[in-house]
């Protein structure tokens, strides 16, 4: 039988994910996701003039970012067609600036933390990504999509 | 009495940022050309994703080390510490270099 791995062995270092300045714009970070995307990498980090990670950015916020303003007043939906305003009103919001969508790094998972704490905090916090840390130190991040197998391979060999 | 670590200028009511301990105004300064040095580094790395060649692979981790380096030396000149994320950033590209150059010189 596999050996469970430690929260340790599922870190993906930084620079795997494409990094993007927070005064970078949505356009930039799509192409930047784009890229990503065969490498199943679905978010871009974000730093500042330090280069300290300062945010992510996640489809969702992106598409949050391309989504007309008004379709926020609809719950069950946009009445009339998204697609036409496409070209025309997501033309202005791709020049908008990261730092305006992205989730910042406010959570963070301590390396000898468990799997289960992760998985706590994401689901307590909304994101797919967390930052871990060694002490002060910020190694790497952490997906759902890993912790997700991680757990599931423990229920089912129960 | 707040003193900016960079200037050295002090007075009773001088605003001083939490973070850098900088003083407004180098606070700006140490933004303005820390920016460009994100951008370059951020550029560059993107670069490498997309790279398929080792020899350009080489040449844009080489631009990383290089643009990183210069931050470092930003953040010297201000009495900051660099971030961790710089400094692994900084090495894993080294890293990188070395292993594309090995593999052009070695043909693997």
């Amino acid at each position: 039988m596999d050996e469970k791995k430690k929260l340790k062995d599922l870190i993906i270092p930084l620079s795997e994910y494409p990094h993007i300045p927070y005064w970078g714009t949505l356009r930039e970070a799509i192409v930047q996701l784009n890229v990503a995307y065969e490498s199943s990498h679905h978010a871009v980090l974000v730093f500042d003039e330090a280069y300290k990670l300062v945010g992510m950015l996640f489809q969702k916020d992106i598409l949050q970012g391309l989504e007309p303003k008004f379709a926020q007043h609809y719950e069950d939906g946009v009445p009339i067609f998204w697609d036409s305003l496409l070209k025309t009103g997501s033309e202005k919001q791709l020049g908008r600036q990261v730092k305006e969508f992205m989730s910042k790094a406010k959570f963070t998972i301590g390396v000898n933390d468990s799997i289960l704490k992760a998985s706590h905090i994401m689901l307590q916090e909304d994101t797919h990504l967390l930052p871990v840390m060694d002490g002060d130190r910020l190694i790497g991040v952490l997906r759902m999509s890993d912790l997700f197998h991680e757990i599931t391979k423990i229920v089912l060999d129960l | 009495m707040p003193q900016c670590s960079k200037c050295g200028k002090k007075g009773l009511f001088l605003k001083i940022e939490e973070v850098t301990s900088l003083c407004l105004s180098c606070n700006e300064q140490f933004a303005q050309e820390g920016k460009v040095f994100t951008e370059k580094i951020t550029s560059a790395k993107n670069k490498v994703s997309i790279a398929k060649d080792p020899r350009e692979i080489a040449k844009f981790c080489q631009l990383v080390e290089n643009y990183g380096n210069e931050l470092l030396e930003l953040h010297q000149t201000y009495n900051l510490s660099p971030s961790q994320e710089l400094i692994d950033l900084i090495a894993s590209y080294k890293k990188m270099r070395v292993s594309a150059e090995r593999e052009l010189t070695t043909g693997a």
